[in-house]
C-alpha cells in the first residue's frame, strides 16, 4: 500500500513537473540558426586596408549632385570580402526567413523591410569583425536611397525611392539589393546620379 | 570542445509573440519623435539632437513584461553567437541597431509593418559610474515601456528607468531607428 502511495506521489511530482516545464516553454519558440561565416577583410601591408571617411565623403558629394542627406559616422572603414558580404546576407535572410515565412511566400514586405534587413547584416558583419579581429574600425555596409528613374534589372522604374546597400567591398564600391540581390558595381548602378541619400 | 561549438547549426529560443503596450480602453500605444523629444528634454538640459528614421513617424510602444523577454533572449542570442560587448570599442550602436532588428522581425511576425519599436540608443557624458561602467563618454540603448523610458546598459544588460539613471542630466544625443 505504502509502495503504491509513494508511486503515486511520485507520479503526480512528475505531472506538476511537466506542467510546470511546457508553461514555460508554451510562450517561447526556437529557431535553428546557422553560424555566422567566418570574417573576410581585406588587408594591404599585413594590415586591415581601410579608406579614410573624408576621402569617402568627397569622392560621393562630387558623382552625386541630388545627394541631400551623407551620414558617415567613423573616421576610417575597413574593406571585406564581396563573397563574404553575400555569405552574411544569406545568414541573414535565413534568419528573417524562418521566423517569418509568410513575408516571403507573399512576396509582400513591411515598409522598412530593406532598410531593417541592411542594418541587421551591417551589425552583425561589424560585430564578428570586433570578435573575431578584435577592430574598432567598422566595414562599410550603409543604406543608399535612390529615386528609380531607369530600371535596375528586375526593379521596374516607378520614379520612387528605393533603398539598398551598399558596402566598400574587394577593391570598390557596390550596391545590392537585398531582395532581387542583384550586385553591381557602384559606377555601373543605373540610377547613381539619382540618389538622395547615403547613411552610414 | 563542446558539441555546440561544432555544430554548423544551432537552435535559438526567440522572444515570445510581440505584446504591444495598450491603453485602459484597449487601443495600441505608439509615440512619435516629438513625444520622445520632449521626454528626454524634461531630464536633459544638454540634449543637442534627436536622430530618427524618416520612414517611421508611429513607433509602437512594447509591453513591459514582453520587452523583459526580448532583451533576455537577445542577450541569449548574443551568447550563442559568441558576441560580447566590450567596453571603448564603440560598438553600442551596432548592439541597438541588432536589438531593434530582431524586435523588428518579431513585430512582422506579428503582422506590424508600418512601424518599429521604439527602441534606439543615446551618448551620455556620463558623470558618475553606473552599472559598472566609469565616469566616461558612454552610449548606452534605451527603449520606451508602458511604464516609462528604460535605459538599459547593453555590456551587462542592467537597466532602470530614466528617471533614475544618474547621468540623465547629461544626455547628449538621441537616435531613435
Amino acid at each position: 500500500m505504502k509502495r503504491i502511495l509513494l508511486h503515486t506521489r511520485v507520479l503526480s511530482y512528475l505531472l506538476i513537473l511537466t506542467g510546470l516545464l511546457l508553461a514555460s516553454c508554451v510562450s517561447h519558440e526556437t529557431v535553428q540558426v546557422t553560424r555566422t561565416p567566418k570574417p573576410q577583410i581585406i588587408a594591404h601591408e599585413q594590415k586591415p586596408k581601410v579608406m579614410p571617411a573624408r576621402f569617402l565623403k568627397l569622392q560621393l558629394e562630387k558623382q552625386l549632385p541630388e545627394l541631400e542627406e551623407l551620414v558617415i559616422g567613423d573616421q576610417h572603414y575597413i574593406y571585406i570580402t564581396k563573397e563574404w558580404f553575400l555569405e552574411m546576407n544569406r545568414w541573414t535572410e535565413e534568419f528573417i526567413k524562418n521566423q517569418a515565412p509568410h513575408l516571403y511566400a507573399a512576396n509582400a514586405f513591411p515598409t522598412d523591410y530593406r532598410e531593417t534587413h541592411i542594418m541587421f547584416l551591417s551589425s552583425m558583419v561589424n560585430l564578428q569583425i570586433a570578435r573575431h579581429y578584435n577592430l574598432k574600425s567598422s566595414a562599410l555596409i550603409g543604406t543608399l536611397t535612390a529615386k528609380s528613374v531607369v530600371p535596375w534589372g528586375n526593379i521596374p522604374a516607378t520614379g520612387k525611392e528605393e533603398i539598398y546597400a551598399i558596402l566598400l567591398s574587394d577593391s570598390s564600391m557596390m550596391v545590392f539589393d537585398v531582395l532581387t540581390k542583384q550586385i553591381c558595381d557602384i559606377y555601373d548602378f543605373p540610377n547613381l546620379k539619382h540618389t538622395t541619400a547615403i547613411i552610414f | 570542445m563542446p558539441q555546440s561549438l561544432l555544430a554548423d547549426t544551432i537552435m535559438i529560443e526567440m522572444p515570445a509573440a510581440f505584446v504591444p503596450a495598450r491603453t485602459t480602453s484597449g487601443t495600441v500605444q505608439y509615440i512619435d519623435e516629438k513625444e520622445l523629444e520632449n521626454s528626454f528634454r524634461k531630464h536633459s538640459t544638454n540634449l543637442k539632437d534627436v536622430v530618427y528614421n524618416h520612414r517611421i513617424r508611429n513607433f509602437i510602444i512594447p509591453d513591459t513584461n514582453w520587452l523583459h523577454d526580448l532583451v533576455d533572449t537577445y542577450e541569449a542570442f548574443l551568447r550563442h553567437n559568441h558576441l560580447r560587448p566590450e567596453q571603448d570599442t564603440w560598438d553600442c550602436e551596432n548592439y541597438s541597431i541588432l536589438l531593434n532588428s530582431f524586435a523588428s522581425i518579431r513585430l512582422w511576425q506579428a503582422g506590424y509593418y508600418d512601424t518599429r519599436l521604439a527602441l534606439g540608443w543615446m551618448r551620455v557624458q556620463a558623470k558618475y559610474p553606473w552599472a559598472g561602467i566609469p565616469d566616461a563618454i558612454h552610449a548606452l540603448i534605451f527603449a520606451v515601456t508602458s511604464e516609462g523610458i528604460l535605459v538599459i546598459e547593453p555590456q551587462n544588460g542592467a537597466y532602470t528607468m530614466l528617471e533614475d539613471y544618474p547621468n540623465k542630466g547629461t544626455i547628449e544625443e538621441v537616435y531613435l531607428f
